[in-house]
């Protein structure tokens, strides 16, 4: 009995001691500095992820204006191998200019100009092909003797003329094949 | 008391709901409303006011630094008293050993035992006196770790067993008994003490 009461009085002593324990209250002003921290915790934070923005943003631009120079240089240095020929044929067939000859420009002026004008022909035709070319020497020939024969005789022309008689007499009589009328033929030719 | 508490609930709930925009102002609501609870946590480890209160500190820095994942709390009461222990843990840590130790080491010395109370005096004066208070403390300190840890918890008057457990980590049936094995090992120490002074 008396070591019930002992024990009971002990817990009693206990639970009271331990109440008080962590019974202890926040100084006056902890709320404030807590308060004050959070809030400075809070605008450093602002300010790092802004800063962080800040090197985001230039990193994107930094980014977009290399890629733009890559891409820019990457078309200007390789040229169109068309235009290269081109510019190189108009280089070509500059016009020397005449000696003594005073025209309204300057010769390298009007080489110049004459150059450009190729490329720019060049860049018109390459669309079409085959590409429309100046006509040739046979050509303008041909066309000169068009317009000044007459009709009949450019259609006789036209017409091919008839074999050899003593050819036609073979096929006639068909002591020839096809292909050996041909063979005579050309060796006739 | 009660009506704190159930603000300070409305404010861990709205932390919760809340959005990234608002939670720094909600984490400012939640030290205001949760300050005591929080230093009781931190004053029944560390048993220092500067301590304490740094700790007190610490603790809702790191709220605010861990504020996004408060919507996967599930009781967001206990997870704001575990990062409160598990700061003042790590401050107490960060002692030096021999400043820990020393309290262990004066505990029964003749100095401490001559300043024990009388034990014929009636409960009441035996509690009010400051002498028996530091004695318990002392012992307390003396308990090893996963006796003396539920033990200062179960202090803070606004936790209890089963949110210490979820606190620690540990089963609540582990709480139990961790408790009941602590008190024992206290009434023992301090009978002997009471017994020591009251003969001599």
């Amino acid at each position: 009995m008396a070591d019930q009461d002992k024990e009971k009085q002990l817990d009693d002593l206990l639970d009271s001691l331990l109440s008080h324990y962590a019974s202890a209250e926040p100084r006056p002003g902890l709320e404030t500095r807590v308060l004050a921290s959070i809030r400075q915790a809070r605008r450093a934070e602002k300010v790092r992820w802004m800063g962080l923005g800040w090197w985001w943003a230039v990193g994107a631009v930094t980014v977009v204006v290399t890629a733009a120079l890559i891409v820019f240089s990457s078309y200007g240095g390789r040229s169109h191998p068309v235009k290269k020929q081109i510019q190189r044929a108009a280089q070509q067939r500059t016009i020397p200019a005449p000696k003594g000859d005073f025209g309204p420009g300057p010769a390298i002026g009007r080489s110049v100009k004459h150059a450009r004008r190729q490329v720019h022909l060049a860049e018109v035709k390459k669309e079409v092909f085959p590409t429309p070319a100046p006509l040739s020497q046979q050509e303008k020939l041909l066309l000169r003797y068009l317009a000044g024969t007459p009709r009949q005789e450019v259609q006789a022309q036209s017409h091919p003329d008839p074999p050899p008689d003593d050819v036609a007499f073979a096929n006639d009589s068909g002591l020839f094949s096809s292909k050996d009328s041909n063979r005579s033929i050309r060796s006739n030719q | 008391m009660a009506e704190q508490a159930i603000l300070g609930d409305a404010a861990l709930t709205s932390l919760k709901t809340s959005d990234a925009a608002t939670r720094g102002q909600e984490v400012e609501i939640l030290a205001s409303q949760h300050m005591r609870m929080v230093f009781r946590i931190c004053w029944s480890i560390l048993r220092n006011h500067h301590d304490a209160e740094d700790a007190v500190q610490e603790c809702f820095l790191r709220v605010l630094k861990f504020q996004d994942r408060i919507h996967e709390v599930r009781n967001p009461k206990t997870w704001l008293a575990r990062i409160a222990w598990t700061t003042a843990l790590d401050k107490r840590s960060r002692k030096p050993l021999d400043e820990r130790s020393s309290a262990k080491e004066n505990l029964l010395e003749q100095d401490s035992l001559e300043s024990l109370p009388d034990p014929a005096l009636p409960l009441e004066q035996l509690v009010a006196g400051r002498e028996l208070q530091a004695i318990l403390e002392r012992l307390i300190g003396t308990l090893p770790d996963e006796l003396r840890e539920p033990l200062e918890l179960s202090a803070v008057q606004e936790l209890n067993s089963t949110e210490i457990a979820e606190i620690m980590k540990i089963p609540a049936e582990s709480v139990r008994t961790r408790l009941f094995r602590a008190r024992q090992l206290l009434k023992t120490k301090l009978a002997v003490l009471l017994e020591v002074q009251k003969h001599g």
